[in-house]
């Protein structure tokens, strides 16, 4: 790099520096900041009526999840998948609160020790609509590089990568060519987070009580400590499809100044993508709110008959 | 389903509670077992009752899963609860509760002093009513092929 007269970096440097801030900072440096944001605004001690434990322990996981993400977000930068940076992101911080619910889970304590019985399941803990539209979102994720596998009529556009540089995947019986290669990848994130995001909200519902003296703590812990996993697992989808989508936009792009019916798919499919992604967020940041609302709590029984 | 979700009761009713003293002689998958079967015979966990998973009582109470597995097991040899498996331990219709047993002992007892008292108006000797009883026994059990 060479320096001006003056001491300052030349043009060439703050043009790359700006390049790198613009590759960097919004697939990966913004989303880190309006999410950690979030949640050090839902997490302040001051306006919660929780333990300190539990606020402590949601917010350390989350935003060390938010700092796993940005490593991996740069990674997928730096190996060359930009579109995949928000979905690394999104996947480093469920990362960050699986293993949040697997290693530090709050050990009941004291000589007397109560538990209600009653069977918890992870569907009291999520929206209904949840389930639905995560499944759904998956196969979607899925089914994009199948059918743009078996597609005849994709035409590829004047941003199509060269042959030696385009990613191939060598299948049984056949070679998967780009742009269906390339959205394999998104399509295993996905699916990855659906099944992290399950074994995570199995690992929730399994949070122990820890204020017997104040019913419906433990009960919005669980339920925000989901919120967060279901978040994630949206987020980490949403922003797989809509790398797929802008990919897809690629592979219908029309070369020429005419343009047609392809063209015009290309950039619905295009802006569907950007789309996704600010959907993405949103529902990233809103989800992952510490709800402050209390749900009634199941009220407890007096002892059993043997422990009178 | 048959319990409530947590978040989601189905009903107004109290879910009833484990209590276990870590400090206590008794080990704690005794406790435990005393007390689902307590809440068994008295009627507070019904039939069809759906009991928590073992990870989900272990947790909750800081104990090993083998704990709370024993305690579950003892309950299926006892008749009161099955199941285990994917689908979870539930209070088993028809089980025979310690209330159901002491009812039966009473009612077996006072035919028994009934029979005593005919075999003793008709001055029978105890080897004779004794014969009469396992035969009557006999022929009420099933003959095996």
């Amino acid at each position: 790099m060479r320096a001006s007269r003056t001491g300052l970096p030349g043009l060439p440097f703050w043009v790359q520096a700006l390049f790198v801030l613009f590759e960097v900072g919004i697939p990966v440096v913004l989303p880190v900041l309006l999410v950690g944001a979030t949640v050090w605004w839902a997490t302040r001690r001051a306006r919660l009526d929780m333990p300190a434990g539990l606020v402590r322990r949601a917010r350390s996981a989350r935003l060390a999840g938010l700092a796993a993400g940005l490593i991996l977000g740069v990674v997928a930068i730096r190996l060359g998948q930009e579109l995949l940076a928000p979905a690394a992101v999104a996947s480093g911080y469920l990362l960050g609160l699986l293993t949040a619910e697997l290693l530090w889970v709050p050990a009941p304590t004291g000589p007397l020790r109560v538990a209600a019985i009653q069977t918890r399941y992870v569907r009291g803990y999520i929206p209904r609509w949840s389930v639905p539209v995560v499944l759904s979102a998956g196969v979607l994720a899925i089914a994009v590089p199948i059918v743009l596998a078996v597609l005849p009529a994709v035409r590829y556009g004047p941003w199509r990568p060269d042959a030696q540089y385009a990613p191939q995947i060598i299948l049984p019986g056949q070679v998967l060519q780009w742009p269906a290669a390339a959205c394999v990848p998104p399509a295993a994130l996905a699916v990855m987070a659906v099944v992290v995001g399950g074994i995570a909200l199995r690992r929730v519902v399994l949070l122990p009580p820890v204020a017997a003296e104040r019913p419906g703590v433990d009960e919005r812990a669980r339920r925000n400590s989901a919120r967060a996993v279901l978040a994630a697992v949206l987020a980490i989808e949403l922003f797989a499809l809509a790398a797929q989508a802008i990919l897809a936009s690629w592979g219908v792009q029309v070369p020429g100044p005419v343009g047609g019916p392809a063209y015009l798919i290309s950039w619905i499919l295009f802006w569907c993508g950007i789309g996704l992604a600010v959907a993405a967020v949103l529902v990233w940041c809103v989800m992952g709110w510490w709800k402050r609302l209390v749900p009634q709590p199941p009220a407890v029984a007096p002892a059993g008959p043997a422990a009178a | 389903m048959s319990g409530a979700v947590a978040g989601r009761p189905e009903s107004g009713q109290a879910a009833p509670a484990l209590r276990v003293d870590v400090t206590s002689p008794v080990p704690p998958y005794e406790q435990l077992r005393e007390q689902i079967a307590g809440l068994i015979a008295t009627g507070l966990l019904p039939a069809g009752q759906r009991l928590p998973s073992v990870r989900q009582v272990g947790a909750d109470l800081g104990l090993a899963v083998g704990t709370v597995a024993r305690a579950y097991r003892e309950l299926a040899q006892a008749g009161l609860v099955e199941g285990g498996g994917r689908h979870g331990t539930v209070v088993r219709s028809g089980a025979r509760t310690p209330a159901d047993e002491q009812s039966g002992q009473q009612a077996l007892s006072a035919a028994a002093d009934h029979l005593a008292g005919l075999a003793r108006d008709l001055e029978l000797s105890d080897d004779a009513v004794l014969a009469v009883v396992r035969n009557a026994l006999a022929r009420m059990t099933p003959q095996r092929a």
